[in-house]
């Protein structure tokens, strides 16, 4: 009898053996699998940092790229802090942006400055954090008029300004349609925050974060850990990691360009009190402080 | 079946960590809002400035207006060309004050002065003379503009700030009421193109603003002022320092209309001056600066003259060879200073005239001396040889006609029988003897309105006349001596020894010895002080040798 019930349990135990294997095989390869088909969530930290010249907004916007096509990036922070440059530079980021903001948040953390092209891009995002001394605004263009038109004997053009580019006065005035355009590009992103008239933004005044955060001009003071959460809850992630994207292979900063507008940074380098001599034919959206623009 | 329940089970076993981990990582799904992007086809550029309708209207004049060169003036030449060419249309005569020009010798024949964003202050001197200058007639524009500014650097070539125009003008334009504030103004609003191009159209019933509808100026300083205001801005536009709006002056008028203060210089300058009605307001500004009547002083001699200056000689007898001499360096004193004076037997109409002469040569100058209140009165001849030239007595209009004279010692007569030439190459074949015989002094009183009454025998009578027109300047003296020395008085420019009228001054006949008299500057009257004599040629004469120093064993 006692043989016969032995004889009977075995193949069960057999049966259960089997199961249990087939059991943590499954659970262990879901769990492999899962792994590596649902990556652990990535809050991007974007850094943009000094001048914006094409070489550093195509560097953002590299890094915006990277973090729109790979799944497991799930928001980006845009941490800046830049006094702007040159108009067609800070256009790029403005408009990258907004198409990654299509696909994924993008929330910004000032640091110490956006200031004209900085507060550029900073306005296209979903959501900007500053600290309450961070400066802010400086709405505005600027640009060296170009020199009057002149007659070469020996280099024949086709029109009195093909060598310039412009009148004097024709210059102004697309100064102030780029003015408009830029405060064209603030309102549409935050028309109903802001409460503030455009004639007084377009004063070029750069305001406190405190002041900012009343004008509209941000939405909330905070540092960048703050837009780190702000971005999760954008994302809709509860637990992540946070990646400096620039430390990601092929992400690696470019070499700055040599003795041009913005090779300086925005630190306190003596080559600062050069940016007026150094400043090349064009409009920027650049803020400047005294001892750069009385060179 | 079973077979089936058992590949669910493992499927959902396999699933496990699947849900759990998106379970654990997300509360859900983003969902992007609609991204608002801005309609930047809406805008457009600025309207350009309309330009109104300008035709030149413009008076003749041959004033001489000045540019201020010496102060290190914020401008480029090129830019003067709108002023210049509206003054030029006038038939003005810009000159240049260069920083190695004295500015009284310059500003004596001025009708204007122009100083355009100075760099360097004004001297205490320099402000007394253009005070001088404007209270003798002279118009003053000053202009500054907020785009001109000078850069400081610290010891190392760093810039560590900037300096106003305006700062460095108030130093001069203060004596006048007019202040230049360190701003810039603006309009957000209602501009030219952009915030610091201002429209004006609010203008003071002046000469200055007739024709104006609409002026712009391209970044202008507010100014205040206690004389009258000229333009001032609308509403809407703000001071840059103050943030004050409204009522902000950008150009302002002293009380005595001779001083005008402008705050934008660009609108001056090509090719801004054609906007609006700037055209209007630049020609009006040169009409400013043409109009008017200087008032001269004999302190302004020789520049109260024109070009070209007639010496006349009123006398009866031909004058010797010191005065002949001293002509010479009155012609010398006149090259200097690019003028041409030469004798002449009768003045040219309109020309300006220096009459030089003995006090018995009345009849030639004698309408001048009545309306200058000056009369002479000459007692009887003292001197035998003169009775067949003189009257018995002479006094306030002579009625004798002057004769030529036969002396072959002149070099300038009255009505000389043949051409200068001839007379001076008389005067070269009697030799120096004839010319050095001492003439006789005139007995009598010559009395002046405002010096009074004083004997001819000790007093030279310098007089020039106030008022528009040709300059017509009298030198009268009582003998040939005393006619040198006041001819060489006038060629020094030093009217120091003499005793000085509104229109005239009485100069010792003979050279005073020892009394050297400094006279102050006052608010009334102004005597600039003596040129410094500046060697041209410097040689080894000029070099003291230094001995070194010995050095201890």
């Amino acid at each position: 009898m006692a043989e016969n019930t032995t004889t009977e349990l075995r193949p069960r135990l057999r049966l259960s053996k089997l199961w249990a294997v087939w059991v943590i095989l499954a659970l262990v390869l879901g769990h492999f699998l899962s792994g590596w088909l649902i990556p652990v969530p990535t809050i991007g930290i974007v850094r943009l940092e000094g001048d914006i010249y094409d070489t550093t907004a195509d560097y953002v916007v590299k890094q915006l790229n990277y973090a729109r096509n790979d799944p497991s990036v799930r928001a980006v922070v845009l941490k800046i802090n830049s006094p702007g440059g040159g108009v067609a530079a800070s256009e790029n980021l403005y408009y990258s942006i907004l198409a990654f903001r299509e696909a994924k948040p993008l929330i910004v953390s000032i640091d110490t400055l956006a200031a004209s092209g900085g507060y550029y891009a900073a306005c296209a995002a979903d959501f900007i954090y500053a600290k309450p001394s961070s400066s802010i605004g400086n709405i505005g263009v600027v640009s060296l008029l170009p020199a009057p038109s002149f007659v070469d004997e020996e280099l024949i053009t086709t029109g009195p300004f093909k060598l310039i580019g412009s009148s004097r006065g024709s210059y102004i005035r697309e100064l102030e349609l780029l003015k408009q355009g830029f405060l064209a590009a603030v309102l549409a992103q935050r028309e109903k925050q802001l409460k503030v008239e455009k004639d007084e933004l377009a004063r070029g005044e750069i305001y406190v974060g405190m002041i900012a955060l009343n004008l509209g001009l941000i939405d909330s003071l905070g540092t960048i850990s703050d837009a780190v959460e702000k971005a999760a809850e954008l994302a809709r992630v509860a637990h992540y990691q946070v990646v400096e994207l620039e430390t990601l292979p092929g992400l690696e900063p470019p070499e700055p360009p040599p003795f041009t507008f913005g090779n300086e940074g925005s630190g306190s380098s003596p080559n600062r009190t050069n940016r007026r001599g150094t400043l090349l034919p064009g409009f920027y959206y650049l803020t400047m402080n005294e001892a750069e623009v009385s060179w | 079946m079973k077979s089936l329940r058992a590949v669910i089970v493992l499927v959902v076993l396999f699933l496990i960590p699947f849900a759990a981990r998106l379970g654990f990582f997300y509360r859900g799904v983003y969902q992007p809002s609609p991204v608002p992007r801005p309609s930047l086809s809406e805008l457009a550029t600025p309207p350009r400035a309309e330009k109104a309708e300008f035709v030149e209207s413009a008076t003749e004049s041959k004033a001489v207006v000045v540019f201020d060169f010496a102060h290190d003036n914020n401008f480029k030449e090129a830019e003067l060309n709108v002023l210049l060419s509206r003054l030029a249309v006038r038939g003005a005569k810009p000159e240049y004050l260069m920083p190695e020009d004295r500015l009284d010798r310059k500003l004596c024949r001025a009708q204007g002065f122009v100083v355009i964003s100075p760099k360097k202050l004004f001297s205490n001197d320099e402000i007394r003379q253009v005070r001088h200058f404007v209270q003798t007639g002279g118009k003053l524009l000053l202009v500054t503009d907020p785009t001109r500014f000078e850069t400081i650097f610290d010891q190392a070539g760093f810039p560590t700030g900037r300096r106003s125009d305006a700062a460095v003008m108030n130093i001069l334009s203060a004596s006048f009421g007019i202040v230049f504030q360190d701003d810039f103004l603006y309009n957000m609003v209602h501009n030219a193109g952009t915030f610091h191009d201002i429209k004006l159209v609010d203008f003071a019933d002046l000469p200055l603003t007739q024709g104006l509808e609409e002026v712009i100026f391209f970044a202008a300083h507010s100014i205040t002022t206690s004389g009258k205001p000229v333009i001032k801005a609308d509403a809407e536009t703000r001071s840059s320092l103050t943030e004050r709006q409204g009522g902000l002056i950008v150009a302002a008028l002293s009380n005595d209309d001779r001083v005008l203060g402008v705050s934008d210089w660009t609108f001056l300058t090509e090719p801004y001056s054609s906007q609006a009605s700037n055209d209007r307001l630049i020609s009006n500004i040169a009409d400013f600066l043409v109009t008017g009547s200087r008032e001269y002083t004999l302190a302004d001699f020789p520049y109260f003259f024109g070009d070209h200056v007639d010496l006349r000689y009123a006398g009866k007898e031909a004058v010797g060879g010191e005065v002949l001499a001293r002509a010479g360096v009155l012609q010398n004193a006149f090259d200097a200073v690019g003028k041409k004076l030469m004798p002449r037997k009768s003045s040219v109409a309109d020309s300006d005239v220096l009459f030089i002469g003995l006090y018995d040569g009345l009849d030639y100058v004698q309408d001048y001396l009545t309306t200058r209140q000056i009369s002479i009165t000459l007692e009887s001849k003292t001197e035998p040889s003169d009775e067949s030239n003189r009257s018995a007595s002479e006094s306030g209009t002579p009625t004798e006609t002057p004769r030529p004279t036969a002396s072959a010692s002149a070099t300038l007569v009255a009505e000389p029988t043949g051409s200068y030439s001839d007379t001076l190459q008389a005067d070269l074949e009697q030799g120096p003897a004839a010319t050095e015989t001492p003439t006789p002094s005139l007995k009598g009183t010559v009395s002046v309105a405002d010096l009074g009454e004083f004997p001819t025998d000790t007093v030279t009578l310098i007089s020039l006349g106030k008022g528009i027109g040709p300059k017509v300047m009298i030198v009268l003296a009582a003998s040939e001596s005393a006619l040198a020395e006041a001819m060489g008085i006038l060629a020094a420019g030093d009217l120091s020894k003499c005793l000085t009228g509104e229109e005239s001054a009485l100069c010792p006949s003979a050279p005073v010895e020892g009394t050297t008299v400094v006279m102050e500057p006052t608010s009334d009257f102004y005597l600039p002080p003596p040129e410094p004599e500046i060697p041209m040629t410097p040689t080894l004469e000029f070099i003291e040798p230094v001995e070194p120093p010995l050095l201890p064993d």
